[in-house]
Formats: structure tokens, C-alpha cells, sequence
């Protein structure tokens, strides 16, 4: 493990290797929750990077900690959850060995959240003006009324809501509007890094396009990198230009996004991807095979092995890592460990439907990589 | 309030009108259904005094036509009708011929003046206690510390009041034992003396009462502060790095004071009744003792009037805050759905 | 922003709201509080009995409600006469005398010719006949009316001084019972020339900044709205005293004061705030003395407390099976251990009954009477033998079965004992009956009811067994006492009873308690008719005596001495009694000043 902490060269969308700055660099990160029976390992020591500009799924089904590690990179795990080890840096300081004061002063300006499920995500009884003004002031000291009016308007109106929001309070806006106006607050101070949870999940499926219309076009426009959890793959597709897939707490496969829906390596990238049921129909991720193993008790060697149509011996002993089979494709198993050296033609691994891959090519016509939704 | 519409405060008055009509239906029944005559009491009462009364039957009867109790119950009924319409529930059962309305009048300003600063006291010492206690960042030595302020709550007010009268009045001598003002030297009206008298009266029995009713009002909103920390508003506001105070007030104890604040609305009626131990107990003067008065010496008019009252404040104390609420919640509005 | 300013300013309000409120409280009607200031040494200050006085603007006596025992009637309004309860002797106060005929159906008061109102006004046969004749007799709803209606035909006036009652029948008790403070107080002349003309009912007799005018040596000044607090000053001009009657009394301030539950008021007399309490516990009693040497009861050890006129009496409803058996109610007489009710129930503040009276000096003459006659020979009534109880039941035909309790005809012998909710003592004895019942096997329980609903229950005959004082009136004569268990009040059980609730029926028994009724107070005839009807009652025990009544009553000799006691018995300690003037005109002053 952590072989590829020091790793900061990852390839782009298109599979590239790049130079970009690295904005966040998530090493080790250990998140527990603690449980009657003993503590539940909800995320397992995980790497990843995210560069300036870029945009990076996560992606795995409920539980299997993407939102978990969201909130550790924040800080803001709920008991009786805690961070029992690794590092969140973000700009060379290491968020989890802050102090709170020194925290919170970095929060919102180096790192904004976009909630999951924005119907509660907005205090009921303060107007939108005061929470994205107080994001503001907070940070910035007090300004000017106007001057703080004029900036809260622009915000509302880069993320297309009309100026009347400003005085409304959350129970008067439909949800894809409060959707717009945590996006609004999530830029209100130009932050490199947005963490956005499941921006969509609670939303409607026209709605879900304008918001995700929304994510791209401040993505585009602010050039801000962005780390999107959620699973539908179809807004994975879309938006981000390299997919983490978590399982159990594990990281199971790294991948340009192309690359992922193309030639999905590990057995549960591939179920995931075959689980898509249908291009316009987008619901939650349902593998529904096998069985998980018992989270407070992990067993030796690979975390799938209980759902993995192709476990060996190996998997039962010997936990496969994070390597490198092709330019930024990288996957925990132990069968491409094993065949000694990547072969992308090598048919090791069949995907559970064959026309996977076309679903994948048809995600990608979707959307246009310059933001119109298609119809 | 863009949302009240004028149906809405018509219907709530209705309902109102509703309220107090029932209530006062209800007070007017039961004392009827209740075993005992009231007035056959009363010449009990008289005889009690070590002679024996011959003809008691005539003099129940006598007193029975002044009350006008000889009726049929619809006569009374009607009667009774008018008199809460106009406040005045003529005389005294037991204290002939003092009227009810003189005797609550008697009482009532020191009730209020009492009751309304120990509950407001109260109010925000318990929220706040509560808010802290269910609150996570509150500091651990603090968090240890304010339970020790609730186990005031499980001592019975009226050992709590005599734990005070040892302490504070007896012992170290700062607070008067007993009564509202300073009766033996002072006249009530608006002159600093009284007025400093009576705040000097009323600190003991209101710390009796703030000391004691609290807990609950902590627990209930340590309770309400739990669920609101777990609302997904205050993880985005942790993100958003606010600063802890306005994190625990504008978001925290704002959204989780809703609840208590109807909560408070509807113990208005309660107070007055839990009140008559303190009255007991540090000799103040109120309503409390005199409606404990009225159910043990069975003075139905005196109670009526009372609990008639009691009915009309707290009625119209919802009242009130049903029409004020979309200030406090934005969410609520009168309007049909 | 500004909330801040906006809650000081709500703060603001409120503080004027509260000021607005209490001043408001000034227009309700209020007496100036004293003038001057007298020194503690000067001032007298007693426990107001009945606490709280929920109306205290009322000063009509006469309304049924109307409280009389804040210094209204042992400050201001005199009696006729006083009964001395040590010598049985009635003294007289505003009457000079009060003589029966030989038929005892005609009586003549002769009132103190000295006797004057407060507003100087002399009291007169007019003032009497205007109370009697036109208050009493002619307003039904009045407390006075009951009594002066049963027995009075007319009333006349003979001369200033001399007033001529005829009664309807003869009593020889016409005085005792109510003119004489037999007990707690008694029957009152109100001044004619303030009344005439008033609706006696709602007359509240009240002017604000002004006493009521009555003839007693002292007058209000001021009280308090909330009715805890009354001051009396002296009236230097008392009629008594200038007519050389009685002294002066002492005190120049008399102030009835109600300070809460006993704690409080303990608490206060150990800070010699307070110079007397009602009735109180001899836990208080032992915790007062500890803090206060100077206080002091009617005897210097146990059982400290003066004797109530009410003796407690274990009741039974004769009507029901198997308490109409005079047997099974001597069954239970054996099976109660008065001694240990003394010593549970009162800590050994009182002592135990064999009659059910008070022992005062002319009672305790009856008792040693009935003692000289073998009665309680014949009548072992402080003896207790379960034993007996046992063979009794047996012979009756109860069978003791495996759960303890006698049962017959398949019928448990169980018995409810009712108390009035407000008496702890009463409660305190009905506990320890209840455990020596069950210790002999009857399962016997204590339920304890609403004062109200105990007293309609009493009176409708809804009872079964009942731990109370109802055949108290007796104090210094026997025939009050009897006559509660006479005949002639028995109505069927489900309709009002004004005596004898018992139900208990001996026509002998009323036959000699008639007799005795009409025979002039202090008759040699009376003893010997007593002891007949108390073999009556003893051989039947429709009412079981149990024990005296206490009254531990504490005194402070800080500021006054001369209290009454066992040592000094001139009058009963009660201070909130109408015999209370015995007591003012006797204190002294602790220092000379």
C-alpha cells in the first residue's frame, strides 16, 4: 500500500500523462466507525491525487465509503465516525493535522462542498442572501451592503437563477434551484477544490440535466477541479475526466474516463458498468450479487473476493494493490498481477453483458464535451 | 407574513372561539358531574365551627336560590355564558360576598409579574443549557459541569424553595423569607421603594421556579439540538467554516427552539397551576393558591373563574403565537395548500 | 444587526410592564400601612390558624365564609361571655349575665353597662336586639341564623343594659353554647347604627384607611392585599380598660401573620419573629427549643401539648353488618392498643380515652364519677386483648382462614376506615388501626377522601368506619357529647343527617340524654342520669374513643411572658380562639422598658 503516494503523474481524460499542479493529494486516508461490535472500516487507506482543473469521479455503490471519504477530506466525518490516519493535503498543508481554528479558516476558501440531497442541505429559517452572504463575510470580513448584494447576485446569476432568490427563503425554491444556489455558494470564493456529493441524487431527471448543466459550465468557466461522488454513471460520464472506483472502503480501479467505460479492468468495474440499465433511466447503482463480507472484519487478501466471479486462491490470501497497467489505468487484481504484464486484447475477464462497452459509447454522445445537453 | 391571508386568521379565530367555548362548556359541566354538593359543603363548613346546625336542609336551600343553582341547567348554562363573556363570575362560594372577579384581580399582577420573568428566566437558561449540553464542540469541562445544574430539577420544588428560605433568607439574611413587598412599611404603587421591594421579594421564589423547571427545558432542547446536528444544513454549514457562534445560534439553536417555542405556548396554563407550591412556600401572593383554595374549600365559582381564565390566556396564547409563527419559522404560511 | 439594541429595548418594556402590573395591584382595596413604627418588644405577633385569609377586605362575620381567627375576633370583635374550660365557669366580657327561668325557655341579658363601641358609641340592648332579631332570625343565608332560629321565639328590649330572649324550647345551654366561646368562638352583636340599613349579605363592613368599628381593645390598621398579613394597634380608649373591667393589655401592635407551611413558620419563631404557632409536631417542637431556650409549651416535658375540646373517636356505621353487633364493636375495642397509637401516632403528645370527652378539670369529675360507680370495671375500655377479639368473632361464627383474615359465609371480615385528606393526625391514627385490625385478622384498609365528599358521605350515612372528632361539643358539661348520639337526629341512610350520622338507635339512651338536656346547667339530677347513659353507651360502643386531642401550642418568653400553662392555667393556650382576650390582658412585657 502506498506505493503510490509519491505518484503525483496520472493521466488526463484522454489518458495523457500531465504536469498540472496538484491541487489535492488524499494519502493513506484512514476513516473508522466506531459500532458496538467494534469498529467498521470505512475507508481502508486510500491514494489519489486530484490535479488543477480536473475533474474526478468517485464512484461505487451506497456504503462502499465515497461519501465517507468526502467528508474526511473535509473534515467533517460524523460520529461516531473519526480519521485515524493518513493525510488530506491540499496546497502542502495537511488539513487533518490542523488545528480547528486553523481549519476553519481554510475551509470555503481552499475547499467547498456541494451537499448531497440540497432539500435539507439549506438552514429553513435564514433567507438565501444570508447563507451565501455569511460564506462571504466569514471569510472576507464584513463588506460594503451593496458591494456584498452585487456579489451575491452575480453568484446567483452565474449559477442561472433569477435575482428574486436573493430574498427567498429554501422552502420557497424548488430543489434543482437550491441545487443552483449551494453551487452558487460553492464558488462564492472561487475555491481550487470542490467537493460535490451526489449533486443530483434527490432530483428529478430534467432537473438533473440543468444541474449538471450548471456543475459544467462553472467547472468550464472557473476552471476549478472538482471531485464528484456519486453513482450515476451516466453524469460520471459526462462531467469527469478520470473515475476512482471505490469498493469497500478500497480503491479497485483508477481510470480516464473513457478508459474506464471502454475497457473496465476489475471485476467490479465491469459489473458496475453492466449494472447501467439503460441510458435514460438513471437509477441508483444495484449489484445485488454476492455478498459483501462483514466490514468490521475485513477478510485476508482481495475485499471482492466474495462477489468476484473470477476470485482464485490468490484473492483468498494475498490483498492485490494499486498498479499500473496502461497509461493511468490502474487496478487492484490479482488476475492482471498474474498474467504477468497488461494485455488489453487478453480476454481474462468477460464483462457481464457484452454490450457494455457500447452503453459506454453511447454516454459519451450524451453530452458534448462543451456543454450543451443533448436532447 | 406575505402568506396570511384573511381566511386563515378568520378560521384561526374561529377556532379560538371554538377553544374557549368548549372550555368553558367543560368548566361549567364538571363541577355538575363531580360527587358532593358544593353548597351542602359550605354549610358543613359553617357547622364545623362546633355547632351543630338544625336545620341545615332550609339554609342549603337558601343559599342554593342566591347562587342561582335552583335553576334548570340550561338557565345556568345561559347564565354561566354571560358571565365569561363579561368577565365577571359574581360572588364567591365560600367568600360571600367577595366577588370572583375582585379576588382574581387581587391575585393576578403578581402571577404575571412572577410567572412571566421566572418562565422567560427559565426559557432561555433551559434552552441555552440544553443547547450546550447537546451541542459538540461545547468545551467538556463546561459539558461536565451543566448537568450539575438539572439535578436542581429532581429536587421537588417545594424542599428546593425551603433549601433556599434556609440559605438565602434565614441563614445569610440577603432575601426576605416570605410575601411580595414589604406590606409592614410600604404601600404599592409606583415609587422605587415598592418596586425595589417587590424585585427583592420576588428573586427567591422565582429562582425556585427557574431553578426547578429548566431540566426540562434542557433536556427537551438538548433533545431538538441532537436531531438538528445531524441535519445535513449543519454539515454544509460546518464546510463553510463559520464561526462556532453563529454556527450554534443562526443555525443550531435557531432551527431547534421551534419546537420548544410552541411548547411554551402551551404550559402558559400549566405554570399557573404548578405555581401554588411556591406561592405556598415563600407566602406569595397569585392565582396558584388561589385556585388550590377554590378545589379544596369546593368554591365552584371561584374556581370556574379561574380555570375559565386560565383557558382564555392560554388560548389566546396560541393564539398568538399561531399568528406570529411564519416570523419565527418562514416555512409556515397560512396559505391553503 | 441592531438586535442587540431591540432586546435591551424589549427588556426596557418589560421592566415597565411589571412595574404597571404590581402598581396596579395599589387600586385594590388596601390599608395604609402603619404610620409610626413600634419596637419589636411592643408588638405582639401571632400565626394566623387558617392560613392565608383569601378575602381580606371582608370584615362581616356574619357571612358563612367570613374568616374571623387573623385578630378579627380575638382583637376586635368581643364575646358575650367566656368560658373558663379549667373551672367550667362563664366570665363575663361585653355581658354582665345571662339568666334562665326555672323553665329555661326564658333568658335576660345583662350587658356591662361600660361597654362601648370603637367610635365610642355605647353597646346597648338595642345593638342586640338588631342582631338577633333582624340580622339572625330574619336572614336565612347569615352563620348566626341556624342556631338563633332553632331555639329563639323572640327577642326584647327591657332597658338600655337588658335584653329578654324566649326560646322556642327550654335549653339550659342557650348561653354556653353560644355566647360563651364554648368553642373557637360563638355568636356576635354587631353596632346597629353601622348595619342598619345594609344588606347584611353583601355588607363587607370595610373602608379603606379605616378599622371597622367593633368594641375590642384594639384596631386594624393595615393588611396586605394577599391576606398573610394583619396589624392591629391598641385603642387606648377601650372600654374596658377605662372602665377599670380589664387591664390594658400589654402590646401596643398586634400582627397575624401567615408564614407558610410549618417550616417556614418554625424557622421563623426560632428567629423570634413570631411569639406563638398553632399546633405544630414535637419533631418542630424539639428543633424550636434547641434554637430558642426562651420557648415554652403548655407542660415543661411530655406530652407538652394542651388538650384539644375535640377527642378523637374511631366511628362506626351502626347500620351495617357486622358493626351493628355491639359484640363484634367491643371485638374491636379489644383489638386497638391505645397506648401504641400514642406512641406512633403523636410521639407521645397526648394520651389515651376511655370516654369520649375532654378531660378538662369538670370532665375529669365525670370520669372520676363513673370510675367511683365500677363503670370501667364493668366495661374494660382500655384493655387491649386480641384474644378476646378472636374468641368474640368466633362465637360469632367468623372462621380465621389460610390467608389470615376472618371470614364468614364465605364473606372476608374487612372493613374501610375513611379520613378527611387534610388531618395527618387523624390519618396517623387510622394507619396504626389498621395494623392492629390486621394483626388480629381483619383486613382492614385506610382510604382518605376529599374533605367535602368525607363530610356528604358522613352525613348520608355512605361510610363504614371513620377515624374522627364528630362526638365533640362537650367541655365542661356532659350532655352536648351525648346528644350527639341521640336518636331523634336519625334519618334513613341516603338522606342528609344533622347528628347521630351513626345511625345508632337506643331509645333509652335518648330517653336519659332528653332528660338531662332540660335540667339547668350544674343540676344534681344530671350525674346520676350520665351515669345511666353512659352504661348504655359503654355496654353498645357505637363510637369508640380512642384518644384526647392535642394542640402543641409553643409560646416565645423572649418579648412576653405570663403565657398560659400547666403551671399557670388561667386559660387555653389558643390564640386563635375569641377566648384569646383571657390571654392578651395576662401577657407581660419580658423587660421593663
Amino acid at each position: 500500500m502506498g506505493e503510490h503516494s509519491n505518484d503525483r503523474k496520472q493521466p488526463s481524460r484522454d489518458g495523457s500523462l500531465d504536469s498540472r499542479r496538484v491541487v489535492l493529494d488524499v494519502q493513506d486516508l484512514r476513516v473508522h466507525y466506531a459500532t458496538p461490535r467494534g469498529d467498521v472500516i470505512a475507508v481502508n487507506g486510500i491514494n489519489f491525487q486530484v490535479y488543477e482543473g480536473e475533474t474526478v469521479g468517485l464512484v461505487g455503490e451506497s456504503g462502499c465509503g465515497k461519501t465517507t471519504t468526502a467528508m474526511a477530506i473535509l473534515r467533517l466525518v460524523q460520529p461516531p465516525g473519526r480519521i485515524i490516519g493518513g493525510r488530506v493535503m491540499v496546497e502542502d498543508t495537511d488539513l487533518v493535522s490542523l488545528s480547528e481554528k486553523q481549519l476553519r479558516q481554510l475551509r470555503w476558501v481552499k475547499l467547498a462542498l456541494i451537499p448531497q440531497g440540497a432539500m435539507n442541505s439549506l438552514n429553513p429559517v435564514m433567507r438565501i442572501k444570508d447563507q451565501i452572504g455569511d460564506a462571504i463575510t466569514t471569510h472576507e470580513g464584513r463588506l460594503p451592503a451593496d458591494a456584498l448584494k452585487q456579489r451575491i447576485l452575480d453568484l446567483l446569476n452565474q449559477v442561472g437563477l433569477p435575482a428574486r432568490v436573493y430574498g427567498m427563503y429554501p422552502h420557497e425554491l424548488s430543489g434543482g434551484m437550491k441545487q443552483r444556489v449551494c453551487v452558487a455558494m460553492a464558488i462564492a470564493l472561487n475555491p481550487p477544490l470542490i467537493i460535490a456529493d451526489e449533486p443530483t441524487s434527490a432530483l428529478d431527471v430534467v432537473v438533473q440535466r440543468v444541474v449538471a448543466q450548471t456543475l459544467l459550465d462553472v467547472k468550464q468557466r472557473l476552471g476549478v477541479s472538482m471531485i464528484l461522488i456519486g453513482h450515476d454513471m451516466g453524469l460520471q460520464a459526462q462531467l469527469v475526466d478520470r473515475i476512482i472506483v471505490m469498493y469497500a472502503g478500497n480503491i479497485v480501479e483508477i481510470a480516464p474516463v473513457r478508459e474506464a467505460f471502454k475497457n473496465p479492468l476489475h471485476p467490479y468495474t465491469q459489473l458496475l458498468i453492466a449494472s447501467i440499465p439503460s441510458i435514460k433511466e438513471r437509477k441508483p447503482l444495484k449489484v445485488t450479487e454476492g455478498l459483501t463480507h462483514d466490514l468490521r472484519n475485513p477478510p485476508p487478501g482481495c475485499v471482492f473476493q466474495f462477489r468476484c466471479p473470477h476470485a482464485r486462491e490468490i484473492c483468498r490470501a494475498l490483498k492485490p494493490q494499486l498498479r499500473e497497467y496502461g497509461s493511468g489505468h490502474l487496478t487492484a487484481c490479482h488476475i492482471y498481477e498474474n498474467a504477468g504484464e497488461y494485455e488489453r486484447s487478453a480476454p481474462i475477464v468477460t464483462t457481464a453483458t457484452p454490450s457494455a462497452a457500447l452503453y459506454a459509447a453511447d454516454l459519451f454522445k450524451e453530452v458534448d464535451p462543451h456543454g450543451r445537453a443533448a436532447s | 407574513m406575505s402568506g396570511m391571508t384573511r381566511g386563515y386568521v378568520v378560521r384561526r379565530f374561529l377556532m379560538w372561539v371554538l377553544t374557549v367555548w368548549l372550555g368553558a362548556t367543560l368548566i361549567f359541566a364538571i363541577p355538575r358531574l363531580a360527587p358532593g354538593d358544593p353548597i351542602a359543603a359550605m354549610v358543613l363548613r359553617m357547622s364545623a365551627q362546633g355547632q351543630i346546625i338544625e336545620n341545615s336542609a332550609e339554609l342549603i336551600q337558601a343559599w342554593r336560590e342566591r347562587f342561582g343553582l335552583d335553576g334548570p341547567w340550561y338557565v345556568q348554562y345561559v347564565n354561566w355564558l354571560r358571565n365569561c363573556m363579561t368577565l365577571d363570575f359574581g360572588y364567591s362560594l365560600t367568600q360571600f360576598p367577595a366577588r370572583v372577579w375582585e379576588m382574581i384581580w387581587r391575585a393576578l399582577p403578581w402571577t404575571i409579574a412572577l410567572l412571566t420573568f421566572a418562565v422567560i428566566i427559565t426559557f432561555i437558561l433551559g434552552n441555552l443549557i440544553g443547547a450546550l449540553l447537546g451541542w459538540r464542540k461545547t468545551p467538556p469541562l463546561l459539558r461536565s459541569l451543566l448537568p450539575l445544574t438539572l439535578t436542581f430539577s429532581s429536587i421537588p420544588p417545594f424542599i428546593f424553595g425551603l433549601l433556599l428560605l434556609f440559605i438565602f433568607a434565614y441563614t445569610l439574611d440577603l432575601f426576605p423569607n416570605q410575601g411580595a413587598y414589604d406590606s409592614r412599611n410600604l404601600q404599592p404603587g409606583l415609587t422605587v421603594e415598592f418596586l425595589a421591594s417587590a424585585l427583592h421579594h420576588a428573586i427567591l421564589p422565582a429562582m425556585a421556579i427557574v431553578l426547578t423547571s429548566m431540566g426540562g427545558w434542557a433536556l427537551g432542547m438538548r433533545g431538538m439540538m441532537i436531531t438538528t446536528d445531524g441535519e445535513d444544513y449543519m454539515i454544509l454549514a460546518q464546510a463553510k467554516g463559520l464561526r462556532t457562534p453563529r454556527l450554534f445560534l443562526r443555525y443550531a439553536v435557531r432551527n431547534a427552539l421551534l419546537p420548544q417555542l410552541t411548547a411554551l405556548a402551551l404550559s402558559l396554563g400549566l405554570i399557573v397551576g404548578g405555581s401554588v407550591l411556591i406561592e405556598t412556600y415563600f407566602v406569595y401572593p397569585g392565582v396558584g393558591y388561589l385556585l388550590y383554595y377554590s378545589i379544596t374549600n369546593g368554591d365552584y365559582t371561584l374556581m370556574q373563574g379561574i380555570v375559565f381564565i386560565l383557558i382564555l390566556t392560554t388560548a389566546t396564547a396560541v393564539l398568538i403565537i399561531d399568528l406570529l409563527y411564519p416570523l419565527i419559522d418562514p416555512r409556515i404560511t397560512f396559505q391553503k395548500r | 444587526m441592531n438586535s442587540p439594541k431591540k432586546r435591551l429595548h424589549a427588556l426596557g418594556s418589560a421592566i415597565v410592564g411589571f412595574s404597571l402590573l404590581l402598581a396596579a395591584t395599589a387600586n385594590v382595596a388596601q390599608a395604609a400601612p402603619p404610620q409610626q413604627s413600634v419596637p419589636r418588644e411592643q408588638t405582639l405577633i401571632l400565626d394566623i390558624d387558617g392560613g392565608k385569609v383569601i378575602t381580606p377586605d371582608l370584615w362581616n362575620p356574619l357571612v358563612p365564609g367570613s374568616r374571623r381567627d387573623h385578630g378579627f375576633h380575638q382583637s376586635m370583635i368581643e364575646p358575650l361571655f367566656i368560658l373558663n374550660y379549667m373551672t367550667g365557669k362563664i366570665n363575663p366580657w361585653l355581658g354582665e349575665s345571662f339568666t334562665p327561668n326555672a323553665k329555661q325557655d326564658v333568658w335576660t341579658l345583662k350587658l356591662n353597662k361600660n361597654a362601648k363601641w370603637n367610635d365610642g358609641k355605647p353597646v346597648t340592648a338595642d345593638d342586640v336586639v338588631f342582631t338577633i332579631g333582624e340580622l339572625c332570625l330574619k336572614v336565612k343565608e347569615l352563620n348566626c341564623h341556624g342556631a338563633m332560629n332553632e331555639w329563639v321565639k323572640g327577642v326584647k328590649k327591657i332597658d338600655a343594659q337588658t335584653v329578654e330572649f324566649t326560646l322556642k324550647n327550654p335549653n339550659p345551654r342557650f348561653q354556653l353554647d353560644y355566647f360563651s366561646v364554648k368553642i373557637w368562638g360563638g355568636i356576635n352583636i354587631m353596632p346597629k347604627h353601622i348595619w342598619e340599613g345594609k344588606d347584611p349579605l353583601t355588607f363587607k363592613n370595610y373602608e379603606k384607611g379605616k378599622s371597622p368599628v367593633f368594641s375590642g381593645p384594639y384596631k386594624l390598621v393595615s393588611f396586605n392585599p394577599d391576606g398573610t398579613e394583619f396589624i392591629y394597634d391598641r385603642d387606648d380608649n377601650w372600654w374596658a380598660a377605662k372602665s377599670g373591667f380589664k387591664p390594658l393589655p400589654a402590646p401596643k401592635r398586634l400582627i397575624w401573620t401567615w408564614a407558610g407551611p410549618p417550616e417556614n413558620r418554625v424557622a421563623l419563631m426560632a428567629d423570634k419573629k413570631l411569639d406563638s404557632l398553632m399546633d405544630i409536631t414535637k419533631g418542630a417542637f424539639d428543633t424550636l427549643k434547641a434554637k430558642n431556650p426562651n420557648v415554652i409549651a403548655w407542660y415543661k416535658d411530655l406530652p407538652y401539648a394542651v388538650l384539644d375540646p375535640c377527642s378523637r373517636t374511631f366511628e362506626l356505621n351502626t347500620t351495617l353488618e357486622p358493626w351493628n353487633d355491639p359484640e363484634i364493636r367491643w371485638a374491636l375495642n379489644y383489638a386497638i392498643d391505645r397506648d401504641q397509637i400514642v406512641q406512633i401516632a403523636y410521639e407521645g403528645t397526648t394520651s389515651k380515652s376511655r370516654i369520649p370527652y375532654p378531660m378538662y378539670p369538670p370532665i375529669q369529675r365525670l370520669d372520676k364519677l363513673l370510675e367511683s360507680k365500677g363503670m370501667f370495671e364493668k366495661y374494660p375500655i382500655w384493655e387491649h386483648n386480641p384474644k378476646k377479639t378472636m374468641e368474640i368473632l368466633e362465637k360469632k361464627g367468623w372462621k380465621k382462614g389460610s390467608d389470615g383474615y376472618y371470614a364468614k359465609g364465605g364473606k372476608q371480615l374487612s372493613m374501610v376506615i375513611t379520613t378527611h385528606e387534610a388531618f395527618i393526625e387523624k390519618q396517623r391514627i387510622a394507619d396504626v388501626l389498621v395494623e392492629q385490625f390486621q394483626a388480629v385478622g381483619i383486613n382492614a384498609s385506610h382510604k382518605k377522601e376529599a374533605g367535602q365528599l368525607w363530610g356528604d358521605n358522613f352525613a348520608f350515612g355512605k361510610f363504614e368506619a371513620r377515624m374522627g372528632w364528630q362526638m365533640c361539643g362537650s367541655v365542661s358539661e356532659p350532655w352536648a357529647t351525648l346528644n350527639t348520639l341521640n336518636a331523634k337526629w336519625i334519618v334513613p341512610v341516603g338522606e342528609r343527617a344533622n347528628g347521630n350520622q351513626w345511625r345508632w338507635k337506643n331509645e333509652q339512651f335518648s330517653k336519659i340524654v332528653d332528660q338531662i338536656g332540660v335540667l339547668p346547667l350544674g343540676d344534681k339530677r344530671i350525674d346520676d342520669l350520665f351515669v345511666q347513659a353512659m352504661d348504655i353507651y359503654f355496654k353498645e360502643l357505637p363510637v369508640i374513643p380512642i384518644t384526647q386531642a392535642k394542640k402543641l401550642i409553643p409560646f416565645d418568653t423572649t418579648y412576653w411572658t405570663n403565657w398560659p400553662s400547666d403551671d399557670n392555667k388561667y386559660a387555653p393556650s389558643w390564640t386563635w380562639w375569641q377566648s384569646f382576650y383571657d390571654i392578651l390582658v395576662a401577657i407581660k412585657p419580658a423587660k421593663k422598658s
